[in-house]
């Protein structure tokens, strides 16, 4: 029974709200083909501005087509519509990174990429990769895609295919995905993640973006739609406002995506943050971060759509208390209203920074908050009358059958990192800290992790598409 | 005279509709348009920004305010007899604008705004700007600050193209460079060229006013 923030009434006024918005006021669409298709429909024209009738916009939302995604190594199968869970996966992307090492801020590698990838491979918490260094030492141009190409050759979870901002990335990440896949035709039936497009906030949509719509919603691939807007910025102040402008963004963007392919899976996001109204920059210290996206989850469970939203944030820049209850808040919201994804693992300071050993402590935050993701187990068996019978006549719990095998059944958290210690034993031990334990966990995780998941085959395609990228857009 | 802290008020609660009508008054009773703005609307813009500087006032009350004394401002131009309207013209030129592929905006027409309200002039040339608009602006508006706009990890490094453009055409000593973007830094504007860097609006203006020691 997943947490409800909003109220019938509220999800009936939100829905209402946003099919007025998109038929009075509309979103702006530009791009020859978008424009013919919305059109042709029956969108109105108003200057750069589409208004949608209520009517399109309704039949479109029926009948959502299922997603599944599936590991590099396809064994693995993470069905996000009605998923069993809520599952999680980092955040992406910036070129900056917290080196605690050395506590100091620094630009990105190739190197630091890979690494970050490799832990995310081996978190238990983490079930979706999203490569979220953006390295700066490789070619400008090709940064985005190599992002991609390295995260298909280090894990073999599920990995975001991409961000992309045009029909051109849009193709090359396709591209890469498939390489690893094999084939095209293997990679639509088992795609590994979904295609990311950001239309901007508030209610536009650029040639660009439109054209990547229109490009991946005809591969047949699953699209995460990723509006991000920005309370008392680029959108409303008020967290019922926000909502539902980025509602009529995804709505705008669905009516697209299945006039060219009726049955292209979607994925529903919430990036709603709210600005610090005297910089004007996006906060990260804001418990709506993670109410927000329990909001989205049920607007998007409302329309039969997976969702993905934070999550863990911060506007700490560094790890530490405040670091930890924020994202423990912001993380809790989401993941009690049965959200699909919950994002943010391996960031800082409003996603402006990221840290690995943030990454690895956040593994532990996921693990708190989804120990128990598939229930209790509430049964006669479990309750062990009979075991507190024997107890009570001459026994031990210890001792007990029952609790040597409900031990091991999750029913005890057995958390990695932190302390569970008596303060005397915890400092004989050396008084370590979380972050020192993240620290010793990354150099372990390093040191076994196998590198490179693929074949050196594939390596070489993967190579080769970069190269006919790079010289693609450097003609 | 009454008028004055009238005017002021209006500004200091971003009424704009009254300002305009509070000057309004102010010329059809003969009152001096130079007065109306140096003892009316300018007084009301500096408490707007104390208020600002006390934490009392944020972003929507500036803009607000900005707006009322920008509309005034408007209205009282063609009112200003020669001699006074020159002192405008002596006004600082500003050419501004958002990067190539970059499409944010709002943090360069929030600094615009203020801008505005404190009588420089600007030249807004908007979003996803090639390098060699910004070099074209300079050259026929003969401006004195360059405020370049970058709020991406992937665009940023056309802050340098124009920076190093402006080198080339002979224009860098005659304009002060100022860089602005939340994923900045000083070390950025120190690598690439640039005067100063404000990660917000608020910074930029100081920063702006530092540069041409106007504070």
């Amino acid at each position: 029974m997943a947490y409800e923030p909003l109220s019938g009434a509220d999800l009936h006024l939100i829905h209402d709200q946003t099919l007025k918005i998109l038929a009075d006021t509309g979103a702006v669409v530009e791009g020859e083909e978008a424009r013919e298709i919305l059109q042709s429909a029956g969108c109105r024209a108003e200057g750069q501005r589409l208004l949608f009738p209520r009517v399109l916009v309704e039949n479109y939302l029926s009948s959502p087509q299922p997603v599944t995604i599936y590991g590099v190594d396809d064994s693995i199968v993470l069905p996000l519509t009605e998923a069993p869970h809520s599952y999680a996966h980092n955040f992406g992307s910036v070129s900056v990174l917290l080196d605690s090492r050395t506590n100091q801020v620094r630009e990105a590698t190739k190197d630091d990429l890979i690494k970050f990838i490799q832990i995310s491979d081996s978190l238990s918490n983490l079930d979706m990769v999203v490569p979220s260094l953006r390295p700066t030492d490789l070619p400008e141009e090709i940064a985005s895609l190599a992002m991609t190409a390295y995260a298909l050759q280090y894990t073999v979870k599920p990995v975001d295919i991409g961000t992309a901002s045009d029909p051109w990335e849009i193709r090359y990440l396709i591209r890469l995905a498939a390489a690893v896949r094999g084939s095209m035709e293997k990679l639509v039936e088992k795609p590994m993640g979904t295609l990311s497009i950001s239309p901007i906030s508030p209610l536009n949509f650029p040639a660009d973006i439109t054209g990547a719509i229109i490009e991946s919603a005809r591969s047949g691939l699953p699209v995460t739609m990723l509006p991000c807007p920005t309370r008392g910025l680029t959108s409303p102040v008020t967290l019922a406002g926000g909502l539902v402008q980025q509602n009529a963004e995804q709505l705008a963007f669905i009516v697209l995506a299945r006039l060219v392919n009726r049955h292209t899976p979607l994925v529903y996001t919430c990036r709603l943050a709210a600005a610090n109204m005297r910089s004007g920059c996006v906060s990260g210290r804001d418990p709506d971060i993670g109410y927000s996206g329990a909001c989205a989850a049920q607007i998007a469970r409302s329309y039969g759509l997976p969702s993905g939203v934070y999550g863990l944030d911060t506007g700490s820049a560094v790890i530490d208390i405040q670091a930890g209850y924020e994202r423990a808040l912001n993380c809790l919201f989401p993941v009690l209203a049965g959200a699909t994804f919950v994002s943010g693992m391996g960031s800082l300071n409003a996603g402006l920074l990221a840290s690995a050993e943030q990454l690895v402590i956040d593994d532990e935050i996921y693990g708190m908050a989804f120990h128990r993701k598939l229930g209790t187990e509430v049964s006669e068996e479990a309750i062990g009358a009979e075991v507190i019978d024997a107890v009570m006549k001459g026994g031990s719990f210890l001792a007990q059958e029952h609790t040597r095998d409900y031990m091991r059944c999750n029913e005890l958290y057995r958390g990695g990192l932190g302390n569970e210690a008596p303060y005397e034993e915890w400092r004989a031990r050396g008084s370590r800290t979380v972050h020192q334990e993240a620290l010793d966990k990354i150099e372990q995780i390093l040191s076994e992790h196998p590198g490179r998941t693929v074949a050196d085959s594939v390596s070489r395609e993967i190579e080769l598409i970069l190269k006919e990228a790079s010289s693609e857009k450097t003609i | 005279m009454e008028i004055f802290q009238k005017i002021s008020q209006a500004v200091l609660e971003g009424k704009r509709e009254e300002t305009l009508a509070l000057v309004g008054d102010g010329i059809r009773q003969g009152i001096d348009p130079f007065e109306l703005i140096t003892r009316g609307l300018t007084p009301g813009l500096d408490q707007v920004g104390q208020k600002f500087e006390e934490g009392e006032y944020y972003l929507p009350d500036m803009m607000l305010a900005a707006e009322a004394m920008n509309g005034a401002i408007d209205f009282l131009d063609p009112h200003l007899t020669e001699s006074k309207s020159e002192g405008r013209e002596k006004a600082v030129r500003v050419v501004i604008g958002t990067v190539k592929g970059d499409m944010h905006s709002i943090g360069k027409d929030i600094v615009i705004m203020m801008m505005k309200a404190s009588g420089m002039e600007i030249y807004d040339l908007g979003v996803d700007v090639p390098s060699t608009e910004f070099i074209r602006a300079v050259e026929e508006n003969d401006a004195r600050i360059v405020g370049i706009s970058a709020l991406m990890t992937t665009t940023i490094q056309e802050q340098k193209k124009i920076i190093d453009l402006l080198v080339e055409k002979n224009l860098r000593d005659k304009v002060k460079v100022i860089v602005g973007g939340a994923p900045l830094s000083e070390e950025w504007a120190r690598k690439v060229g640039a005067d100063a860097y404000a990660a917000d609006a608020i910074s930029g203006i100081n920063k702006m006013k530092e540069l041409l020691q106007l504070t």
